[in-house]
């Protein structure tokens, strides 16, 4: 917090180099707004408001479980912690979801381009949860189109192959065709894999008996990940592999994650 | 000349940890595992920087010279309540 605050001193983007001492405290840190506060977003500000919390001042003075009770989760006590100076260390984050996005070029903002490129998005992000040795339950898609947003959520049998990863696509890009007939414009696309486990902790669907069929198709997807790997780039996928104009499909240093060469074959 | 490849021998390395061989002349890269590099008896005791001396690209027709470099398994944290 206090490299935030060095950052907007006197008026200028600053470098950051801020340094508050035991003594000073806690008068700097009550000048900080509540919503620059690290942890308090838009609808945590508005939770606080209608718990009659205005200033940081106010929330400062709330002893540690009445935030944990406001946060309705332990992260509230943490922030009181580390408001009162406690070096409080966040706990190692579980990987939840494997996911790409991509803005699209204008010449694939169409409703054939944009799958197109969700496609090739979606097998990078396979391809990644297989590496990891992850299953998914979930596909999540998000279009960004001129009237703001369009999302909507696929079930998945416990798998991590090519082949029924993309069959939710399809199931979930109907669903787009069918809201908008006419077709639309879409700016952006991200595809999220989610409800994910580890291959040794999964749970098999007693009703579905597909699993002769999902071991060949995993069978399939673990040849083509390996000619892939053995050459270094995208020899083999299911459907053309075609990269849009600029390429990054997939492969960008997002905030917690340092891409591998492999994201970007 | 010292390094940290001079330092850490292959069974020092955790089961999943990979190791990225990047060609010097082609640029083709392949990985490698602990699993792979003990195929054979004793070859836990190599030092990294011996495993890369006698790695070579895998590209057909290359077995160029390699560069070896360690993927970091840890995953950065999100942010967590202004605490990461």
């Amino acid at each position: 917090m206090a490299c935030k605050a060095g950052k907007k001193s006197a008026g200028r983007y600053g470098d950051g180099l801020m340094i508050w001492h035991p003594a000073d405290m806690p008068a700097p840190l009550l000048r900080v707004e509540l919503e620059d506060i690290p942890g308090i977003g838009t609808n945590m500000a508005r939770r606080l408001y209608r718990s009659g919390i205005q200033t940081t001042e106010q929330l400062y003075r709330l002893q540690p479980k009445h935030m944990r009770k406001l946060w309705n989760n332990v992260t509230g006590e943490r922030l009181w912690y580390a408001l009162h100076g406690y070096d409080i260390q966040a706990p190692e984050a579980e990987r939840g979801m494997f996911g790409h996005g991509r803005v699209l070029p204008p010449e694939s903002r169409s409703l054939h381009g944009a799958y197109e490129i969700a496609r090739l998005l979606l097998i990078k992000a396979a391809r990644r949860l297989r590496r990891e040795g992850y299953y998914c339950a979930g596909l999540w898609l998000w279009l960004s189109i001129r009237d703001g947003s369009w999302s909507s959520k696929h079930h998945l049998p416990v798998v991590n192959d090519d082949q029924a990863i993309l069959t939710g696509l399809d199931a979930l890009w109907r669903q787009v065709r069918a809201d908008y007939p006419g077709g639309l414009t879409i700016f952006r696309v991200g595809v999220t894999l989610y409800n994910i486990s580890k291959a040794n902790q999964r749970q098999l669907d007693m009703l579905l008996m597909d699993d002769k069929r999902r071991q060949r198709w995993e069978s399939a997807s673990r040849a083509i990940d390996e000619l892939n790997a053995r050459y270094g780039r995208t020899v083999m996928s299911l459907g053309m592999w075609q990269p849009p104009v600029g390429g990054h499909v997939g492969g960008k240093i997002s905030y917690t994650r340092i891409p591998s060469t492999e994201d970007f074959w | 000349m010292t390094s940290w490849k001079t330092q850490i021998q292959v069974r020092d390395l955790d089961d999943n940890q990979r190791l990225e061989m990047t060609c010097r002349s082609c640029g083709h890269v392949h990985y490698l595992t602990r699993t792979m590099i003990c195929a054979d008896p004793e070859r836990e005791f190599l030092y990294l920087d011996e495993v890369e001396r006698e790695t070579v690209c895998r590209a057909r027709g290359c077995s160029g010279v390699v560069r070896m470099s360690i993927q970091s398994n840890s995953k950065t944290s999100g942010f967590v309540g202004g605490l990461a």
